[in-house]
């Protein structure tokens, strides 16, 4: 805590951060920006999209710019939790006496990439619920603190359904934001050709650390937030449960449960950071407005008309932000 | 960051914001007072161009006179607009929240105002940092060209209009009065201006009047005659104004009225006390040269002495000097003294007499200026008038020849009760045609009233009868006379005469008109609401009534009339000059009086 991170050195690593992952990954800014706002808050973020649209990519750059030690994990069907969290190794000293030594896992790590997720069984898919909740692995009664900073970025493809485990609620309520990662628009994917189709492959050049990254998502999450902004997020989360009052016409039809207050912190942490990214000395109602997709998406639990209608959740949220910035100031 | 916010080095960003907000707060006032100015006053300006033209087509009402209640509802609509947003006052945050939207500062403002109340808390470094940021923010706003003071061309051209069309109406002369109309109201006023000029005259020649009373209304002929000698006097204001003569003569004729009564009292105790004992004593000293030594007149005349003292001092001196006289056996003398006394007696009669003529005189006076009046609001209100005459005329009876009139102008202190006056004016108007026959039983009725009471039934009478559209009544009145006649039957008559349901006479009914249209045939129809715990009013056999008469007893039926009436009265139907006359004639009809 000594040394704070100063407010201009916070605005020139995030400019510098954007920069060099933007060298390597075309377009996708707001992804870039998602993914950022959570690391920046130390949460996790779930990536949604189809193969091929530089998730992975996107993950290992961050890592090699914020000079994180980065793990993959490739889920499938048949990873087992030790994969993850690691496992008990009977070792043989030279002594020739015999005890366990505990081998980490690809969980150990400051960037941990769960490529796939919904691949694998759910209780692999559980074993990271403790690793990122608790930021500790318990392997035979034993804890085992994870480095900090650890941040679990997952990606997962929404259209493949067969052979796949859909996260449960719990498990996605952990990660902050759920990230879509939509289709590079033409002139970006002839960029994407012209980087990545030569000879020549960019990589990423470190621009901070772990230590700077942990500084400045203190310094992020001081963002002063004024006290309607407050009241109207709490009003945004209401707005997304069918039985209360401020409940939106989509939300009464086509949500089965809306965010918890999990979401509501997501929203809060979410707007201080990109407030603070973007230059801005105080939250303001666009922050608000710019995270709350990510951060409620995955968190509304849509009805069975929902489902069968395929109701976009961003479409419930955008109604519910539109509901509640027309409420008086 | 606590210290910052509550310390003196908050004061000052603080202070700063706050005089920035008022600033902007004040500018937008500017704006929306600007905005809002011609829009405030149009509803007024609409609403009083709309009175103005009512007033000026319908009764052709100066403009001049409507002119300040024009700009008291347009100043009212300003009013309510300044009030509005001027007299709202908001608090620093709500300002801030508002203008931070309004100009795209990003909650800089409401949040850089909580840091500093310490409501909120940020980071140490932020903190200060995004004070200083808002309040930059602040300070660059360009509020001008963010408010500008902008005008709404529309309103304003909408305004312009409506002053020039409200110009236009106050510069028509009253179309809807036609030129005949207007002289007509002319000459009424004139008439009436001349009828005042008449009364002062005689009035003035009126010595049996006390000085202090005469002055006292010819201060209040004076005020009359200066307001009907105004130009552009409305009927109204004329009516009005003889009417409040009228009651000023109505009343002192009462006073006097009453005066005179105690007077006669008085002097017919007088008589009584003195003057017949003193006869008496006169009497007995001719006959025996002395008063009888047993005989007690010597008392009684001192005791009637005594008590004329106070009411008649004159006549108490006369019987005592005529007492001394026969005291001492002066026959001479106490028959000097006895004529005295009777000369007395006369002079004060003459006096009661004279007193008496001036307050017939006075009476006259009223029923004149209240004739006048009547011919102001006749002439003024002619065909309301004609209408409600034609409404209240008695089916049937409209064929029948005239026999009533409503007038009994310059004779009211000769005619009898029910006396039909002479006035063909009033006699020729529509509706005043009065079943001959019927009329003239009601008038043997009203002939056979008490002579005592002949000339107070008399007086109130004339009064009733010289109302405009009481003609119009024909038929409507218990023996199907004219209204006077029923008038005379009321009041002139003693109960059992005539046709009154509730004396002791006649109890065969005239059919009861009921009036359904309040205001003449244009007018609203009026329904008079049935008691809903009352049973349908039936009265013997009744054949199948088209024509809407009953036959039932007046007495029985005055309530509804009356609350018809009352109603009616209270509502807008009747004509202000008519009002009196209506609450009148319904007054006068009450069973029993």
């Amino acid at each position: 805590m000594a040394d704070e991170l100063k407010l201009e050195e916070f605005g020139a690593l995030a400019q510098a951060i954007e920069a060099e992952v933007g060298r390597v990954i075309v377009g996708q800014r707001d992804v870039l920006r998602s993914v950022l706002i959570c690391i920046l808050s130390g949460r996790h973020a779930l990536l949604e999209g189809v193969p091929g649209l530089g998730k992975t990519m996107l993950i290992r750059s961050l890592g090699a710019a914020l000079d994180l030690k980065f793990t993959r994990i490739q889920f499938t069907p048949d990873l087992m939790p030790a994969d993850i969290t690691g496992t008990d190794i009977m070792e043989e000293g030279e002594d020739g006496s015999r005890l366990f030594r505990f081998h980490e896992g690809p969980v150990f790590a400051n960037l941990v990439l769960a490529d796939e997720i919904n691949r694998a069984t759910p209780k692999t898919q559980s074993a990271l619920l403790e690793a990122m909740q608790e930021k500790t692995v318990t392997v035979a009664g034993r804890s085992y603190p994870l480095q900090d900073p650890f941040f679990v970025l997952a990606t997962q493809n929404p259209l493949e359904m067969e052979g796949t485990y859909p996260l449960p609620e719990a498990q996605l309520d952990r990660f902050m934001f759920k990230v879509r990662v939509d289709f590079p628009r033409p002139e970006e994917l002839i960029d994407i050709l012209e980087r990545t189709t030569g000879a020549d492959e960019i990589w990423p050049r470190r621009v901070a650390d772990g230590a700077q990254v942990l500084q400045m998502g203190r310094l992020a999450l001081t963002t002063p937030v004024a006290t309607h902004l407050m009241e109207r997020a709490a009003n945004l989360i209401l707005a997304t449960h069918p039985q209360e009052a401020q409940a939106t016409e989509l939300v009464r039809q086509y949500v089965r449960y809306g965010s918890s207050p999990r979401g509501a912190q997501a929203l809060v942490i979410g707007a201080r950071v990109n407030a603070l990214l973007e230059g801005r000395l105080n939250v303001a109602w666009e922050d608000i407005e710019a995270v709350a997709p990510a951060a409620l998406r995955h968190r509304l639990l849509l009805n069975f008309e929902g489902l069968a209608e395929g109701t976009d959740p961003d479409d419930i949220i955008r109604e519910a932000l539109h509901a509640v910035s027309r409420q008086p100031a | 960051m606590a210290s910052l916010a509550a310390g003196p080095a908050g004061d000052g960003p603080r202070a700063t914001l706050t005089t920035l907000l008022q600033r902007w707060e004040r500018r937008q006032r500017w704006q929306r007072t600007w905005l809002g100015l011609p829009r405030s006053l149009l509803p007024g300006l609409a609403l009083g161009l709309a009175l103005l033209l009512w007033s000026r087509l319908r009764f052709g009402t100066p403009a001049d006179s409507l002119l300040p209640a024009l700009a008291l509802l347009a100043g009212a609509g300003m009013m309510l607009l300044l009030a509005r947003i001027w007299l709202a006052p908001r608090p620093t945050l709500a300002l801030a929240r508002k203008f931070e939207q309004e100009f795209g500062l990003s909650e800089r403002l409401s949040t850089a105002l909580e840091l500093l109340e310490g409501r909120i808390y940020g980071g140490a470094e932020l903190t200060p940092l995004q004070i200083a940021d808002a309040g930059s923010r602040a300070r660059g706003v360009d509020v001008a060209r963010q408010m500008p003071l902008r005008s709404d061309r529309r309103a304003w051209a909408l305004l312009a209009l409506l002053l020039l069309a409200i110009g236009l109406v106050t510069r028509l002369p009253a179309p809807s009065v036609p030129a005949d109309e207007q002289e007509a109201q002319e000459a009424a006023i004139d008439e009436a201006a001349a009828a005042v000029e008449r009364i002062s005259e005689e009035l003035a020649s009126d010595t049996a009047l006390p000085a202090e009373l005469r002055e006292q209304l010819q201060r209040e002929l004076e005020r009359s005659r200066a307001l009907l000698g105004q130009e552009a006097l409305s009927p109204e204001e004329a009516f009005a104004a003889l009417s409040e003569s009228a009651e000023q003569f109505e009343q002192q004729a009462l006073a006097l009225e009453e005066g005179i009564r105690q007077q006669m009292q008085a002097l017919a105790n007088a008589q009584q006390a003195g003057g017949e004992q003193l006869e008496a004593a006169l009497r007995q000293l001719e006959n025996a040269g002395t008063l009888p030594p047993g005989d007690d007149v010597a008392g009684r005349l001192e005791q009637a002495a005594a008590s004329l003292e106070a009411s008649n001092p004159e006549l108490a001196a006369a019987i005592r000097e005529a007492l001394q006289a026969l005291r001492d056996s002066q026959l001479q003398n106490a028959s000097n003294a006895a004529g005295l006394a009777r000369q007395v007696l006369a002079q004060q009669q003459q006096q009661l007499a004279r007193a008496q003529d001036s307050q017939q005189r006075l009476r006259a006076a009223s029923d004149q200026l209240r004739d006048s009046a009547s011919q102001i609001a006749q002439r003024s209100q002619a065909q309301p008038l004609v209408s409600q005459e034609r409404m209240q005329q008695q089916p049937g009876s409209g064929a029948q020849p005239q026999a009533g009139d409503m007038s009994m102008q310059g004779q009211p202190q000769e005619t009898g009760a029910g006396q039909r006056g002479e006035n063909p004016e009033a006699g020729s108007l529509p509706g005043s045609n009065a079943q001959a026959g019927e009329g003239e039983d009601a008038q043997a009725g009203s002939q056979g009233g008490q002579p005592g009471g002949q000339q107070t039934g008399q007086g109130q009478n004339t009064s009733e009868q010289d109302r405009p559209g009481l003609g119009g009544q024909a038929g409507d009145a218990p023996g199907g006379a004219g209204m006077e006649e029923s008038f005379a039957g009321v009041q002139g008559a003693p109960p059992g005469q005539g046709n009154d349901p509730d004396g002791l006479g006649q109890r065969e009914f005239a059919p009861v008109y009921a009036p359904r249209r309040i205001g003449a045939s244009q007018g609203p129809e009026l329904y008079l609401e049935n008691d809903p715990g009352d049973s349908p009013l039936m009265e013997g056999d009744f054949a199948p009534n088209p024509s809407g008469e009953a036959l039932v007893p007046w007495n029985e039926i005055y309530g509804d009339y009356l609350d018809a009436a009352s109603r009616a009265l209270e509502s807008d139907y009747i004509p202000l000059g008519l009002r009196d006359v209506v609450h009148d004639y319904f007054s006068a009809l009450e069973p029993g009086r």
